[in-house]
């Protein structure tokens, strides 16, 4: 009895340790390379999200690209520049584009400037937000693909409609209230360029300067590379358990100026570096600062 | 100073436009080497001349001098009403001739160069090669102000859906409407190739019920837009009068043209003084409302009045009313205010 029971302990044992991880489990790497991506054009379960402006997908994109502008994941609601759409919204959008649970999405975006190039993780943690699991970020978006003189195409990409519904987590995101009834008992990371962050400057749609009381800067900026691809695991490490630490399961919120700049360190926290409990806060400081009674802290 | 060619010289093989080399078009002396002889007699915009244009393609050209984009007669259209017939006639002489009509496009602005607005072009569009559309250049550039920033979301809010799925103006407004189609319209809701809702989603072919059931309830009563506006838009407050503002708001009301019909309004920029500089006191301004139906160009599937029938039926969000409308406007204005009745159970 004992000689069958030890093994099928283990058995089961080993099953209850790696059910998560298998849950988590990814079939692509979070960031891809180009290289990768022209390899794996024809593989069926790919899908490549443009989401560049209409105008600029018709000039050429990657053949077999999908667009679905930026715009139809973030945008202005309720004063605050980048909402999150309504759950049957995201459906909406995901289920036009033909996409499902079972697709590889690698999203693709312009990279002309600092700003548009944040765009592309923020479409990732949406659709993450949603229940798909095989995202990836285009190292260096359509900008180093054109650069590469790899193939273009100028064909309006369309597929078939789906019906998808999305099994949205609520662990991805974190508003206002949440923010503040934790203060102090979470990292908070600032993704603000360092003048935005110290309150030496600030956007036009943020009412005050500085910065929540605690936060710690970390530039979105900080990530990438001068040619807007992302740095390597390592210098990606060092910057980031210099500002958030080395606790993997610490709670982390990541925020910017309008919920634009955060999802690029969050995408990157917890996709590539591991960290299992990284929230957003879209509202950002374009929404915290219109409280006079939030604490503020230069 | 010589900057180089301002053409593409790998074009000039390629487009038959070419063949016959620049004096074709623009005139001058291509037998001078000197500027100033080679420039004699030159012309800027060939296009200016319709006739330049019409040697090839002259059913186009004949039909485009009675389009609206070449006539702007819509800019008349729709204030005349507001003048007497001596205030007609000065209107036609000092203001339409040489304020409006300067917006009228030849074949090259859209074509070939963009069209000056406020003394700022685009330039060449494709370093002269003659294309036959592009929108985010063209008419983005003269339409600008609201429609096209209102499609891409670029104004705030959520862009089209019709943008979202990939879709540029010409994907929905055919070539007809721009070249015309031989008739002297006085109005675009005069135009026959208008785009309508309606042509690509037909009433009874939604997919859900309580879908089908809603536009049914609404069919003739509110118009698309009425339900499907996405976000505010631009409206204009004021103008002409030294001053000028835009706000962004969504405002419901009755349309002028079909006092049955709800729909989205938008303020256009006529007020009471807009004209005084021409010696115009606009007679009737009271009689036409300064609040017009408008094709709000921010199409949405889902809007928290497709959702909840109380967003219009109960709270009455984004009603005209006597108290949002604005100071000093049209008595026309009351008219447009629409109540929307609560649903009985």
């Amino acid at each position: 009895m004992k000689r069958i029971f030890l093994p099928q302990f283990v058995i089961l044992a080993l099953f209850i340790v790696l059910l998560p991880a298998a849950g988590l489990a990814r079939d692509i790497t979070p960031i891809v390379s180009t290289d990768w991506l022209l390899t794996n054009l024809k593989n069926p379960k790919l899908v490549v999200l443009d989401i560049r402006r209409v105008e600029d997908y018709r000039e050429g994109h990657i053949p077999g690209a999908l667009n679905a502008f930026y715009g139809a994941w973030a945008y202005m609601k309720d004063g605050l520049y980048a909402s999150l759409p309504e759950k049957d919204e995201i459906d909406d959008t995901i289920s036009y584009m033909g996409i499902n649970f079972d697709r590889w999405v690698v999203v693709t975006g312009c990279m002309d400037t600092p700003r548009l190039s944040y765009q592309s993780a923020r479409v990732a943690c949406t659709l993450q937000y949603a229940g798909i699991k095989n995202v990836a970020l285009l190292d260096g978006g359509t900008n180093k693909w054109i650069a590469e003189k790899k193939p273009l195409s100028t064909r309006v990409e369309k597929r078939k409609a789906g019906k998808f519904k999305g099994k949205y987590t609520s662990e991805k995101f974190a508003d206002k209230n949440y923010v503040k009834e934790r203060l102090g008992k979470l990292i908070l990371l600032d993704l603000r360029e360092r003048e935005f962050f110290t309150g030496e400057k600030k956007m036009d749609c943020v009412p005050m300067r500085g910065h929540i009381p605690g936060a710690f800067n970390m530039p979105t900026s900080c990530a990438f590379n001068e040619d807007r691809t992302f740095k390597t695991k390592e210098e990606l490490t060092a910057i980031a358990e210099a500002a958030a630490g080395k606790d993997l399961n610490a709670e982390i919120v990541t925020y910017c100026d309008a919920g634009q700049c955060c999802p690029t360190w969050s995408y990157l926290l917890t996709e590539v570096l591991g960290y299992t409990n990284v929230r957003l806060y879209i509202g950002s400081m374009q929404e915290w600062m219109q409280d006079p009674k939030a604490p503020v802290e230069r | 100073m010589y900057k180089g060619y301002v053409v593409d010289k790998a074009l000039l093989d390629k487009d038959p436009h070419f063949k016959a080399g620049c004096v074709l078009c623009h005139a001058g002396n291509d037998g001078e080497l000197g500027k100033e002889k080679a420039h004699l007699g030159m012309l800027k915009k060939p296009s200016d001349n319709l006739r330049s244009c019409g040697v090839c393609h002259k059913k186009v050209a004949a039909n485009y001098v009675k389009s609206l984009h070449y006539t702007t007669i819509g800019q008349r259209t729709g204030v005349m009403s507001r003048f007497s017939a001596a205030e007609l006639k000065t209107f036609d002489e000092k203001v339409f001739e040489k304020s409006c009509r300067s917006c009228h496009a030849s074949c090259g602005d859209c074509h070939v160069k963009g069209a000056p607005v406020g003394g700022i072009s685009i330039g060449l569009v494709a370093k002269h090669k003659f294309v036959k559309k592009d929108e985010g250049k063209t008419c983005a550039f003269c339409h600008g102000g609201r429609v096209y920033p209102e499609y891409t979301g670029d104004y705030g809010g959520a862009p089209d859906v019709h943008y979202q799925k990939g879709m540029l103006c010409m994907d929905c407004h055919k070539k007809e409407e721009f070249h015309g189609d031989g008739t002297a319209y006085k109005s675009k809701n005069e135009i026959p190739q208008r785009p309508a809702c309606k042509s690509c989603h037909p009433n009874g072919k939604e997919a859900k019920m309580e879908t089908q059931v809603a536009h049914r309830q609404h069919e003739g009563k509110v118009s698309c837009y009425g339900c499907h506006s996405g976000s505010a838009y631009r409206n204009c407050n004021d103008c002409h009068g030294g001053h000028a503002a835009a706000s962004p708001g969504m405002i419901l009301g009755r349309s002028p043209r079909d006092k049955k019909v709800l729909t989205t309004l938008r303020l256009i920029p006529t007020v009471r003084d807009t004209f005084a500089p021409a010696g115009i006191k606009m007679e009737h301004f009271d009689a036409v409302p300064n609040y017009w139906d408008t094709p709000a160009h921010n199409i949405k599937k889902r809007t928290d009045r497709t959702r909840k029938c109380d967003a219009c039926h109960v709270d009455r969000k984004n009603f005209l009313t006597k108290e949002t409308m604005i100071k000093n406007g049209a008595k026309a204005n009351e008219d447009l205010i629409f109540v929307p009745k609560a649903i009985k159970n």
